[in-house]
């Protein structure tokens, strides 16, 4: 085999090797994702326990490609304080990837009543999820550049009772919704607030709820849609 | 030979009809297409939030919107020719201390359709044993459009009605708040109605109806009972001229209510609303019939 052949050989293994390094984004098409997206990711968690119990979940993403920057930070925490008590939590988890983007979904239920209501224990806990979307102007899509910002969330102190939450997010729509549910006897509190602007408009709205004492029902529900 | 010829006539006239009915339905797919006019934004939106609570203790609950737009540019923080800018804002603070409290909301801001702003709230409050105990509620809502003015006339159907045509529309400045307050209140049943718009037929609507709640076991009729608010300011002024450097003052309007009852009320009523009477091209704004406002 001669030394030109071989030098052929070589340069082509050497430039096979480099488009098999390439990620495949760099072969997408115009107006599709470009780079890594959210990995699909999903958690159930379902606990029936009696005494003591803590819960965290922190998670976040940040992403920026075709004209789109997403970033999606989401944090929750409860804690069962020492005693007798019977507690039960339905969590579901679940971010999947959109065509430009991500959906996350959160849906939790707490469940707690201590059996002996004369001790000190409690259920405390909270939840937050920010959504921070920003897209350039796009003249096919006569989409002018727009920046949307929210937060979501809620905070929980009971001594007895049920706190059912459900989050959902979505983009490349910024579509957010939250809604919240509680009843027992303790502390409540929940909101939602978003700002959003493009070159001719800029809407802000801010909600904050706090219930003390013994509530037979609090149910909230918000959603914010730039339609 | 001539099967065949009449086969390939045949299935030319297929394609030629196919083709035909494609060219049709895409035509009139065209000619029912909706003229995509967003009015005067192009961030519009949509935000809705129910709240229901019932409970044996505390609440406190607020809210603030802010919505700011124009047909220009809105960081530029200047009044170019024919330019409109509008705000619509809406605040609300609720705090019910020891007591029995119901407390339902629906509140909905569109970027898009009107109104533009659409609020219901409804408050049943019982003062429990607590000296404290007592609700404070306040509910303010306000709209400002500042115009420069028309002269270039408008766009859509209505824009071609021959008056409208090179219009001219003086500049304007519409203030107008309305809200009611519930303060140092220990029973009551309450329902206010707010709803504002300015992307269509600038209007602001504000209305209150407190009165006494049923109380007890035997669920007797007790009067509202402590202090109870509502009113409205609107200052309008407007041009004679469409001169886009002289702006004389053509007129200026002024009005201010306000209406208190403390102590003990069976019934407080009190229902406000401003219309913008300054048209934006001439064109009467009546459509559509429903709602009948």
């Amino acid at each position: 085999m001669s030394k030109m052949v071989r030098d052929m050989i070589l340069a082509g293994c050497v430039a096979l090797l480099l488009i098999m390094m390439m990620p495949y984004g760099a072969f997408a098409q115009q107006g599709v994702w470009t780079v890594p997206q959210p990995e699909r990711m999903w958690a159930v968690t379902d606990i029936q326990h009696i005494g003591p119990l803590s819960i965290n979940r922190d998670y976040s993403h940040s992403y920026s490609a075709d004209g789109i920057i997403e970033e999606r930070t989401h944090s929750f925490n409860a804690n069962v304080s020492a005693g007798n008590s019977n507690t039960r939590i339905f969590d579901v988890f679940s971010v999947a990837p959109t065509i430009r983007g991500s959906r996350l979904f959160v849906n939790t239920i707490i469940g707690y009543n201590p059996l002996n209501m004369n001790t000190s224990a409690r259920l405390m806990g909270s939840e937050s999820t920010y959504i921070g979307d920003s897209y350039n102007s796009n003249s096919e899509l006569c989409a002018p550049a727009v920046r949307v910002c929210g937060v979501m969330g809620s905070q929980f102190d009971l001594k007895r009772g049920v706190v059912h939450s459900t989050t959902s997010t979505n983009t490349p729509m910024s579509l957010a919704s939250y809604d919240f549910s509680s009843t027992g006897e303790g502390t409540v509190s929940t909101g939602f607030t978003v700002v959003s602007g493009s070159g001719d408009a800029q809407t802000s709205y801010s909600q904050r709820i706090k219930v003390e004492g013994e509530f037979e029902r609090v149910d909230y529900s918000a959603s914010f849609n730039p339609q | 030979m001539k099967m065949s010829e009449t086969r390939k006539r045949k299935s030319g006239n297929i394609v030629v009809m196919a083709a035909c009915i494609l060219f049709i339905m895409l035509s009139l797919a065209t000619i029912t297409q909706p003229v995509s006019a967003i009015p005067p934004s192009e961030d519009p939106f949509l935000i809705k939030t129910s709240t229901d609570i019932t409970c044996s203790g505390s609440v406190t609950e607020s809210v603030s919107f802010d919505w700011a737009y124009t047909n220009k540019n809105l960081s530029d923080n200047t009044l170019t020719t024919d330019e409109r800018v509008s705000q619509i804002r809406y605040d609300e603070r609720t705090s019910a201390t020891d007591g029995y409290i119901e407390f339902k909301k629906e509140f909905t801001a569109d970027g898009q359709n009107t109104p533009n702003l659409k609020v219901d709230k409804k408050i049943g409050f019982l003062k429990g044993d607590a000296v404290t105990s007592s609700l404070d509620s306040t509910e303010n809502t306000g709209m400002t459009i500042v115009s420069e003015g028309d002269t270039g006339g408008g766009t859509g159907v209505g824009a071609l009605c021959v008056w409208a045509q090179g219009a001219c529309v003086p500049p304007s400045c519409e203030i107008a708040v309305a809200g009611s307050q519930l303060k140092d209140v220990t029973r009551v049943n309450s329902h206010t109605i707010t709803s504002v718009q300015t992307s269509e037929s600038p209007r602001l609507h504000h209305e209150i109806t407190a009165k006494g709640a049923m109380m007890g076991d035997n669920r007797t009729y007790g009067a509202g009972t402590g202090t109870v608010s509502a009113g409205m300011k609107v200052d309008v002024r407007e041009g004679n001229n469409c001169n886009n450097t002289v702006h004389p003052l053509g007129s200026r309007l002024r009005y201010s209510t306000i209406s208190t009852a403390t102590g003990q009320w069976n019934s407080f009523t009190k229902s406000m609303t401003y219309t913008s009477a300054i048209p934006a091209l001439q064109i009467p704004g009546q459509y559509p019939l429903f709602p009948w406002y």
